[in-house]
This record gives C-alpha cells, structure tokens and sequence, in this order.
C-alpha cells in the first residue's frame, strides 16, 4: 500500500527525465533550436565540433538534450551518444533539397542501430519560414518515414528562429512517454 | 488441493469418484514435476543450479550480451557479492576444473522436461551462456582480488580515468557549495523584501519619520531588484554545473563502467585460453582450445572496441568541460562582483551576454529548493 502511494505520487508530482540525442546534417539548426529551448533566444552559434548538452525543464519533465555536431567528418561520433537515448530528434534543413538523400541515408543508417531500437523518433522540418522549403508530407515521403515498422515517429514542421514548432514537438514526446 | 477436501466432506461419492479420476488423469504431469523435483533436492549439484536459476531468471527475455552489459552497468558491487558464494558450491563438483563446460550441460540437461519448446530451449541456452560468461567473470574478479590473476591494465587510460572522476567529485562539491549559497542569498531577498514592505508601511502610518522610512524603502527595494538578477544569475550557474556535472560526465562514466566490466571479461577469457594452452594437447582439449580461442578474441575486439570508445569520449568530454566551464565561470565571476560592488548596470549587461532571462520567480523556485 505505502509502495503504491509513493509510486503514485512520484507519478503525480516526481519529475520525469528523458534523455534525446539531437542529430542531423550540419547547418541544419541543432544548436539554434537547443539554445532557443533552453535560454528562450536565438544566439549566434558556429558550427558545432564536438557536442552541447542542456537540460530544458518542460512539462515536469527534464529534457537532457545532447547535440551533436554534423559536419560528415563528425558523424561518426554520433553512435557514442546513443546509449540510454530515449528520444532522438532528427534535424533537416526543408530548404535544402540537394542533400535530403544524405539526410536520408544516416537517418537509416542510425535506426539500424540496436541502442536506438526502442528510441522515438521526432522529425524537426526547420526553416519552414523560408519561401522554398518543403513541406512536411515531402519530406516524410523523401525520408521514408511511413514505410517504417516498429518504430514511432512523428514529423513536426520548426523555424528555430522564431521558436515555432518547437514546443509541439517536445509535447509529442512527452505524450509518448507517459504512455 | 480445496477440491480434494470438499469432495471428501462432500457426501455425494460420484462426485468424489469423478474427481479422482480427473486427478489421476493429471497423474502423469504431476509425476514429471514431482520426480524432477526430488531429482532435485537431495543433490548438491543440482540444489545449486537451482539457487543460480533464482536471480538468474530475471534476464532469460534479454539475449546474452545485453544481460551482461546490465551486469555492468547495474550496482554491480552488490550482484558480484552475491555470486561470491558460488565457487565454493561448484568446486565440491570435481567436474568443474577439468571443463566447466561440460559441467554446466549435465545439470541443465537434469532439468530439462520433455514437453518443453523450443522457446524455452533457447532460453535456457541464452541462460547458460549467460551463468558461465557470469561465473567465468566472477572468478576472474575474485582471482584479481586475492592477487592470483593477472589483469590488464592500461596505466595511462587509468589515470585518465581516475582524473575524471576525480574532476567529478570535485566538481560535485563546487556545485553543493554554489546551491547553498543560493539558497541562503534567496533567503537574504526574501526578507529584504519583508523589510521593504514593513518601511513602506510605517512612512504611511509615522508622518513624523516618513521620509526616513522611503528611503530605507526604496533600498531594500533597489536591493530586491538587484538580488533577483543575481539569483538568476547564480541559477543558470547551478543549473548548468549539475548538467555537466550529472549528465555529461556520467555518460562518459557509463562508458567507462562499460569498459571495465569488458575488460574483466576479456581477462577471463583470456586467462582461461592461456591455461588450456599451456596444458597437455590431446585431441580432445584441441577443439576446447579452438573454442575457448575463439571466445578470446570475441571478447578482445569487443575489449578494443570500448577501449577506443572511451579513449574519445574522454577528449570529448574534456573540451565539453572546457567549454562550458569557461562559460559559467565567466558569468559567476561577472555577475557575483558587479552585485557585491554595487554595480547594477554591469551586472545587467552581464545577464544580457549570456542570454539569460529572468524567469517567472515561481518557475525558479524548485530548481533548486528541491535537491
């Protein structure tokens, strides 16, 4: 009884963690959008070399976010990051269509992974806010998302610089994981 | 069992008879269990694989490499005492010197039903797998202990390593001091607060000391509204210390802990391959020797692989380190003098260079109330 009552009320109250990896091409917004959820700003960022790490306190839940730089160089590095990752985000850049392929094959290339196997998936489409980017069906379709088995997704449309889109995709996630 | 005993208060004897049959007719199952039972309890063999199936079963549903990693990175202190008691019960079998091997398979194969599927078949598999990699692991560390094995050890990756968690410990305890402080000075605001409002109120009430009282008032207010900056200041400080301090160091110790829990593995094998080695060859410790050389160099690539894992994660971690240190010491430094001097422009323009908005006072508030 006292077991069920404390669990209970660490469900009601207890704050959650939920660790995310943030990949994806270089120059596809990581950092801006990290630092937009963490200081609520836009600072000027230079390509990452090496990772951020910011805890965002959202909903009762504490968000670790790892950011790890995405220059081809430093892809590599991204596989030391994956244990215990509970949520990866997926950054691309929708105005870049010439390298939504490659953006698609390392997206492929992580999910194989078997320390990412029970990960959710958030697709961040950002830079929506410019005049050619493409939308979120074209960038589902182009990633294959909805050919992807055991695996929950969910693509979310962002302009880090403005901060939208943001909010909704930590929402997804922390939806999910309190099912 | 309550059957039996209603049926025979019961004075209906068809009733009775009917439900001896069904019983007897569960006869053959209840017999296999029975005999496997009794098979069980009188040997000491087989009394101890029981007690290794207890805790063991937990990690039948995950595959063999995943249940020792959770050895790993679980408090791996208490799980090795606790099979510290096993050598003693094995080694009343003679068996399990001369082919520990072999000597797992006879008392799984006791146990094994007839009825049993395939399913469980490889469960078991994975679950023997499983208890010689624990019980090969377990010498390894018990034999290290008492100074009978040797181990290996890379000095420089050690030092490294001791160094880290060396910086964590330290680091850990700049954190706890930065807290409290922020705590006691919350407090400090809070009563200037206080204050300020018990002056406002007597200079409406004492004409005759009211111009003493707004002044009084409107420092502790001034106060207020500088101690809030500093407060969010010294926030962000804890805030970002505990992440590097709790987060991103202790992933790269999650590593480490990976590495050396591999690193005892790949010495157990090892050790096991050089003793077959050295022993007589016959035809038949050739093919043990190529499987014990096998498993060697299975757990040695997976050995180097950690070991260069760690290697990088440790740079890594080093320049994260640097980075956000560098940060947060310039923003404590900045914004703690320019409060204490008094001077309230420069500690706004310090919290305007890092980016840092003063929040809703009641979203501040658990941050650090609560640890």
């Amino acid at each position: 009884m006292g077991l069920s009552l404390s669990s209970l009320f660490n469900r009601l109250f207890g704050k959650k963690n939920m660790r995310i990896l943030m990949v994806g091409l270089d120059a596809a917004g990581k950092t801006t959008i990290l630092y937009k959820l963490k200081l609520g700003e836009i600072v000027t960022t230079i390509p990452t070399i090496g990772f951020n790490v910011e805890s965002v306190e959202y909903k009762n839940i504490s968000f670790t976010v790892w950011d790890v730089g995405g220059q081809d160089k430093i892809r590599p590095l991204w596989r030391h990051y994956f244990q215990n990752t509970q949520g990866l985000i997926f950054v691309v850049d929708s105005n870049d269509r010439e390298r939504l392929a490659e953006s698609k094959d390392e997206l492929t290339k992580m999910l194989q992974e078997d320390e990412l196997r029970d990960a959710l998936l958030l697709v961040f489409a950002n830079k929506q806010d410019l005049p050619n980017a493409m939308s979120c069906a074209d960038i589902t379709t182009a990633l294959g998302l909805q050919n992807m088995r055991n695996r929950k997704w969910y693509i979310q449309g962002a302009t880090a610089t403005q901060g939208t889109g943001l909010y909704e995709g930590l929402d997804w996630l922390s939806s999910e994981l309190s099912k | 069992m309550t059957d039996l005993r209603t049926s025979s208060i019961s004075p209906d004897d068809d009733n009775f008879e009917r439900d001896l049959q069904e019983m007897l007719e569960d006869g053959p199952n209840l017999n296999e269990i029975t005999s496997n039972v009794q098979g069980g309890t009188p040997q000491s063999v087989s009394a101890t694989f029981v007690e290794k199936v207890g805790p063991f079963s937990a990690g039948t549903s995950s595959s063999g490499t995943t249940s020792a990693n959770n050895y790993g990175s679980g408090p791996s202190g208490s799980r090795l005492t606790r099979s510290y008691t096993l050598p003693p019960a094995t080694s009343n079998v003679p068996l399990s010197n001369s082919g520990s091997h072999s000597s797992g398979r006879s008392p799984n194969g006791d146990f094994i039903p007839k009825s049993v599927s395939l399913n469980a078949q490889s469960k078991i598999e994975t679950l023997k797998e499983w208890s010689v990699n624990t019980f090969k692991t377990t010498k390894q560390f018990i034999s290290e202990r008492i100074g009978k094995a040797t181990k290996t050890v890379d000095v420089e990756m050690e030092t490294s390593i001791e160094a880290l968690r060396e910086t964590q410990r330290k680091y850990a305890n700049i954190l706890r001091l930065a807290r409290a402080m922020t705590s006691h000075f919350y407090n400090v605001v809070q009563t200037q607060k206080a204050l300020g409002e018990g002056f406002s109120e007597l200079a409406q009430k004492s004409p005759e000391l009211q111009e003493e009282f707004i002044y009084n008032c409107e420092t502790q207010r001034t106060l207020v509204k500088n101690g809030e900056i500093l407060l969010g200041a010294l926030n962000f400080f804890t805030s970002s210390v505990n992440t590097l301090c709790h987060k991103t160091m202790e992933d790269t110790l999650l590593t480490v802990k990976h590495y050396e829990m591999a690193r005892l593995q790949f010495d157990a094998y090892r050790a096991d391959y050089e003793s077959l080695e050295s022993g007589p060859r016959e035809a038949a410790t050739q093919l043990k020797l190529e499987e014990t050389k096998r498993k060697y160099e299975e757990h040695k690539v997976k050995f180097d692989r950690l070991r260069s894992d760690v290697q990088i994660k440790l740079r890594f971690l080093d320049e994260n380190r640097i980075k956000v240190m560098h940060k947060q010491l310039l923003l404590f430094h900045n914004a703690v003098s320019a409060y204490f001097s008094g001077n309230a422009s420069a500690l706004e323009a310090t919290l305007k260079q890092f980016n840092i908005q003063l929040k809703r006072p009641n979203a501040e508030k658990p941050s650090w109330i609560e640890s």
